[in-house]
């Protein structure tokens, strides 16, 4: 177990090296550079910028510079934001993003894994169908539909929240919400489908012949098995979520790392690009990694390397 | 009374390609302690009988048609279903041909074990794990105390039947159902499960059905052997009348291909052609495109041959071309 936990830790952090340095390469190799701007700034100047950043030196010396800074934690000063380091403008904007994508991670389960089980239990019965439709459109719908939608609806039109903003404790319901809608109708279905899936099982009708209730089926002999297929997507989910509210940040003009991202894209504010990509990348990986150990916790096969012994 | 008495069972399955009439019209009767044989291939409609009975096929698309089936005097055909939870598992209990995935993977060994007594007897968990490891240790699992808190994965096939059979017996039930209890082992573990059952069955007092498609095993184990064929019973004697003097083609052609009873080095026997198709209704002898001496002429293509008593004890599905006496 512990060798195991090493071997994906070292993966990890191997993975890490080749996103950043992927990007930072990439980053450069795109057209434009970070002091084009619409009124031509005189060559010198420009020059004397360039020497101040470091940008004249030669590609490979920027990139080590870079990651002897970052392994010290130091992302360096953004271009786009003067005055700012691009620590102090992911330190403003992650626990944003962190907060709309966790309650959408909230959401998202506490909407789909009873819509999954339900729909399970009564399988091709008239609630099945209606939840699976239900779950239909909420992955069809793009979150810049449901967004506006419930922005005018429950803000505006019920005045239950905030339409906009990011001001009072509530505010993060709407965004939440938006974002989960997607990932809860995703795990409606994968849940259902796990949990069908354990259904057909022997040992199901094992428990059924040794008098079992139903209920107690689906809530001892199935659910670990049936959502192992949900606990393996949280990884991917939990990084979309946090990662993936930029328009969700647009609708509710929220303060959040996703507008940074993109600004910073289009501004090619090289370290804000390789300082949120880092923030995103630490981010997958370590989730990547907990759904690693979550899945040998609830799989007692994969726990123990132990040979089955002979009768 | 009969412990458990079925009769003119009929379970149908409604599929999108026809009627599947897996059983149709099966009647036999158990007794107390008793152990009795049901034979037959693969499809014939033998573990669909008994488990249609305890309400463990899926409905739809499976139907039972017709019948009646009295256990202990209830009848339990169509019965709700937490009466049936009631008996299944406290007073019937069952082993499946598969250990390796009868048993719960996710869950351990001594949980599993204990689920019974906790559902029927609303034992405590420590009294019901002090009940579940002596169960262990009478299937004859070495150092029960700490193996059962293993996890299926970390025991080997044969364990995992009398891990099984232990799980189906600690509630000591009336009847043990045992569908293909050896057919997923090896030769030498095939024994043993048998022998123990027999241990078991001896101590409990325990009536056994054996559902298997080897007649070998059955032999030596039942008092009385049903043999069954498309869906019904077509033959069924006293184990020793069966084997001394087989009346029907099939159970002739099912003797035949027992490996040991042929010469060593010959190419074994196969009884030629498959089983009917289910879907569409079977209007003559079942198994008279089978066998050798089918003569169109003495067996009626339009009717089903009778399940007769043809000696004292000795039942029989009289087709003229079929039966030779």
């Amino acid at each position: 177990m512990f060798r195991f936990l090493l071997n994906r830790l070292l993966q990890s952090i191997v993975a890490l090296i080749a996103i950043i340095s992927i990007t930072f390469f990439l980053a450069r190799a795109a057209p434009g550079g970070p002091f084009l701007e619409e009124k031509a700034i005189p060559p010198h100047i420009v020059k004397q910028m360039e020497a101040y950043y470091g940008l004249d030196k030669p590609l490979p010396v920027q990139w080590l510079t870079y990651m002897g800074n970052f392994i010290q934690g130091d992302l360096g000063p953004s271009f786009g934001n003067k005055g700012y380091t691009v620590n102090e403008v992911i330190a403003q904007g992650l626990p944003v993003s962190l907060t709309i994508g966790l309650g959408g991670l909230l959401i998202a389960l506490g909407i789909g894994v009873p819509i999954g089980i339900i729909a399970a239990a009564r399988q091709n019965q008239f609630a099945d169908y209606s939840l699976m439709s239900l779950a239909m459109m909420g992955i069809c719908l793009p979150t810049f539909v449901t967004g506006p939608l419930l922005s005018i609806y429950l803000g505006i039109k019920f005045g239950w929240f905030n339409a906009t903003g990011w001001n009072e404790p509530s505010d993060w319901f709407l965004p939440s919400l938006t974002l989960g809608v997607f990932y809860a109708a995703y795990i409606a279905r994968l849940s259902r489908g796990g949990i069908l899936d354990i259904l057909r099982q022997d040992y199901v009708r094992t428990a059924r012949a040794k008098g079992v209730p139903e209920w107690r089926i689906m809530v001892r002999h199935t659910l670990r098995g049936g959502l192992l297929p949900v606990v393996i997507y949280l990884g991917p989910a939990i990084s979309g979520l946090i990662s993936g509210s930029f328009i969700v940040e647009n609708i509710f003009e929220l303060p959040g790392l996703g507008t940074h991202f993109i600004v910073a894209t289009t501004n090619r504010d090289y370290t804000l690009i390789l300082g949120t990509v880092a923030v995103y990348a630490v981010l997958i990986l370590t989730m990547n990694f907990l759904v690693d150990i979550a899945q040998v916790y609830l799989n007692p096969r994969l726990r123990s390397s132990t040979a089955p012994e002979k009768a | 009374m009969a412990l458990l008495e079925v009769e003119n069972l009929r379970t149908y399955f409604h599929t999108r390609d026809g009627i599947v009439r897996a059983v149709d019209g099966v009647s036999f009767s158990l007794d107390n302690g008793e152990t009795i044989g049901v034979v037959g291939e693969s499809g014939s409609g033998k573990s669909v009988t008994f488990y249609s009975m305890l309400g463990l096929i899926p409905m739809p698309p499976g139907r039972i048609e017709g019948g009646s089936a009295k256990f202990d005097g209830q009848e339990i055909l169509h019965a709700p279903g937490p009466v049936l939870q009631k008996i299944r598992g406290k007073r019937i209990g069952m082993i499946f041909q598969d250990p390796m995935t009868s048993l719960n993977p996710y869950l351990k060994i001594s949980s599993q074990l204990i689920e019974p007594l906790q559902i029927h007897e609303n034992m405590g968990k420590t009294e019901a794990l002090k009940r579940a490891i002596a169960e262990l240790e009478r299937v004859g699992i070495a150092d029960a105390a700490k193996r059962v808190h293993s996890y299926p994965h970390e025991f080997s096939g044969g364990m995992r039947q009398r891990v099984m059979i232990a799980m189906a017996l600690i509630t000591r039930p009336e009847i043990l159902i045992a569908d293909e209890p050896t057919t997923a082992l090896d030769v030498t573990v095939q024994k043993q499960v048998m022998d123990l059952i027999r241990a078991r069955q001896k101590e409990l007092g325990t009536a056994v059905v054996l559902i298997t498609h080897d007649l070998a095993v059955v032999s030596g184990f039942c008092d009385r052997v049903h043999v069954m064929y498309a869906g019904r019973f077509v033959e069924s004697a006293s184990s020793k009348e069966l084997f001394t003097k087989p009346l029907h083609a099939y159970t002739k052609a099912l003797q035949a291909s027992i490996p040991a009873m042929q010469k060593k080095g010959e190419p074994l026997f196969t009884i030629p052609g498959a089983p009917p198709d289910l879907s569409t209704e079977i209007r003559g002898c079942a198994f008279a495109p089978r066998t050798e001496n089918h003569d169109p002429a003495k067996c009626p293509p339009d009717r089903r041959p009778e399940y007769k008593e043809i000696a004292p004890g000795h039942w029989v599905q009289d087709c003229p071309c079929c039966v030779q006496l």
